[in-house]
């Protein structure tokens, strides 16, 4: 872990000697989602509600995709670009060294410029939470903690699984990222207002739903549903082992090309 | 002109080599098509009148996706940012051709080749889809042709935009932060990011100061039935002196910055 935060400094020491180029990738990076954000609010503004969802409910979940979003990308970005890694023969370099591999893979990027974004999405976030009519308890901070903490597990398995990906094929990456980027604007609004069909895929298979639509019914206190639906967010749990199984089963798997 | 053509048909035989990347791209502008039309229709549901008829929407959000690679902002060419960052740059300058139109010629091949392996299977697999969701036809042959005629005048402006923005890479080292925020502004005041006619009033006059719409906005709606032939016609001719401002600007500024170009080490 010592390791990991040195590199993590060092990454960010790189990143300040540039200042200007630094403060535009800041700015860039809050932009692109702050307009997407925007749109939302102009749409919710223009329709009024969405399902029977109101702007500050929605706000909530978009803060909750954004932020899981968003510090994947901060700290996972060497999975993000594993793929390159795999090219061009940097990760033998890494399997010779005596560290963990995916400490190491992690530790090979890290963006300070995403910070921007970062504080975009807190702010969103605590927008959705101060607005929303919730009589907070203790159960239901919990309930909102595993949210967000869920949100995190999940877009950081789905980059675990881009990289192991990398083992078998290189091209065609953009693919994952209807997963990593689809799923984030997807996410940002209850998965019930999309077909059955569309849900069920992103509750079964890849638990969206278990982040941001089953926990927010406990916590908004819709339609009656019991307790443990507040819980259903550890279910990113199960997801995030079988992601590492896929990555670890890649990685026996590798075969070098050689120099 | 010969030089160009030759190297928009190598450029195109690069592109088309990549088919793999062309059905990961298809399956991309598919999900991001069914998710937009399946939030619109929530959002459809609570019946507010708008600007757009649903089907004119539907239609906008799967052309939209068809045309992604054609007229989305980002273009961001690894092998001319490299040549510029690099110095590499110096080389083409010797060349006995025009550095502003090699370049234009790139990227317009590129553009080309990408969208050439996706828009067809995305129209196809649209129009298949149950009726309410599905991709119609265009609104009137007159329509069609207009669709056309303004998208392809779209891509050579938005190309015209990315050239300016790659000269005025000649005088900053921060080029990659000035390339994304530029991205994102002119896709959001395209109407790349919701339709232009769901924002407030105040937003669509902005938008239709700026160029930028005149290459997302306008041929899709065109298509879609949503603005009227007439002005059709008139945004056609405005697109041309747009593309006439911006082509004459990128070329001043790439000019000027050839003469201040100083090649360092030997």
């Amino acid at each position: 872990m010592g390791l990991y935060f040195k590199s993590i400094l060092m990454e960010i020491k790189c990143d300040l000697e540039y200042k200007l180029s630094f403060i535009l990738m800041l700015l860039a990076s809050a932009f692109s989602s702050f307009f997407i954000i925007f749109g939302t609010v102009l749409l919710l503004n223009k329709f009024g509600t969405i399902e029977g969802w109101t702007l500050n409910e929605i706000m909530l979940t978009t803060g909750i995709a954004v932020f899981g979003h968003v510090t994947t990308e901060m700290f996972g970005r060497g999975l993000d670009h594993f793929y390159k890694q795999v090219k061009n023969g940097l990760l033998d370099r890494i399997l010779v060294r005596p560290r963990s591999i995916t400490l190491q893979v992690l530790c090979s990027e890290f963006q300070l410029s995403k910070v921007g974004r970062l504080i975009e999405a807190i702010i969103v976030l605590g927008y959705g939470i101060c607005t929303v009519h919730v009589t907070w308890t203790a159960y239901k901070v919990l309930v909102l903690c595993l949210m967000i903490l869920g949100s995190i597990t999940l877009f950081f398995s789905i980059l675990l699984i881009k990289a192991a990906f990398s083992f078998w094929t290189i091209e065609g990456m953009e693919f994952m990222n209807i997963l990593s980027d689809g799923g984030r604007d997807m996410s940002s609004y209850p998965i019930s207002i999309y077909q059955k069909w569309f849900a069920a895929i992103f509750t079964y298979v890849i638990p969206f739903g278990c982040v941001n639509y089953f926990p927010l019914l406990y916590l908004l206190d819709k339609g009656n549903v019991p307790a443990w639906y507040g819980l259903t967010p550890l279910v990113t749990l199960v997801f995030a082992g079988i992601s590492y199984g896929i990555w670890k089963y890649g990685l026996s798997q590798y075969k070098s090309t050689g120099s | 002109m010969k030089a160009y053509l030759s190297f928009i048909k190598l450029r195109l035989g690069v592109g088309l080599q990549y088919r793999f990347a062309a059905i990961a791209g298809i399956a991309t502008q598919f999900f991001f098509g069914a998710m937009y039309v399946m939030m619109y229709d929530a959002y459809y549901r609570s019946g507010v009148s708008t600007g757009m008829e649903w089907q004119q929407l539907v239609s906008y959000v799967w052309i939209q996706q068809a045309f992604f690679y054609l007229t989305y902002f980002n273009l961001m060419d690894p092998d001319i940012y490299d040549s510029i960052v690099t110095g590499q740059v110096s080389y083409e300058f010797i060349r006995p051709i025009n550095v502003y139109w090699l370049w234009y010629a790139k990227l317009f091949a590129k553009k080309i080749a990408g969208a050439a392996l996706r828009f067809l299977p995305v129209i196809l697999i649209a129009s298949l889809l149950p009726v309410h969701y599905s991709l119609k036809g265009p609104a009137s042959p007159e329509s069609f042709l207009l669709f056309v005629i303004t998208l392809t005048l779209g891509v050579l402006l938005s190309l015209g935009i990315g050239m300016l923005i790659y000269s005025l890479m000649f005088y900053t080292t921060s080029s990659k932060g000035i390339f994304s925020v530029y991205t994102v502004i002119a896709e959001f005041f395209a109407g790349g990011v919701i339709p232009i006619p769901f924002m407030p009033e105040i937003l669509q006059k902005i938008c239709y100061l700026l160029p930028f719409r005149l290459s997302v906005d306008l041929p899709y709606r065109l298509y879609a039935g949503n603005i009227s032939i007439e002005e059709g016609i008139q945004s056609a001719l405005v697109q041309l002196i747009w593309i006439f401002i911006v082509i004459a600007a990128g070329r001043i500024i790439l000019k000027n910055a050839s003469k201040k170009l100083v090649v360092q080490g030997g």
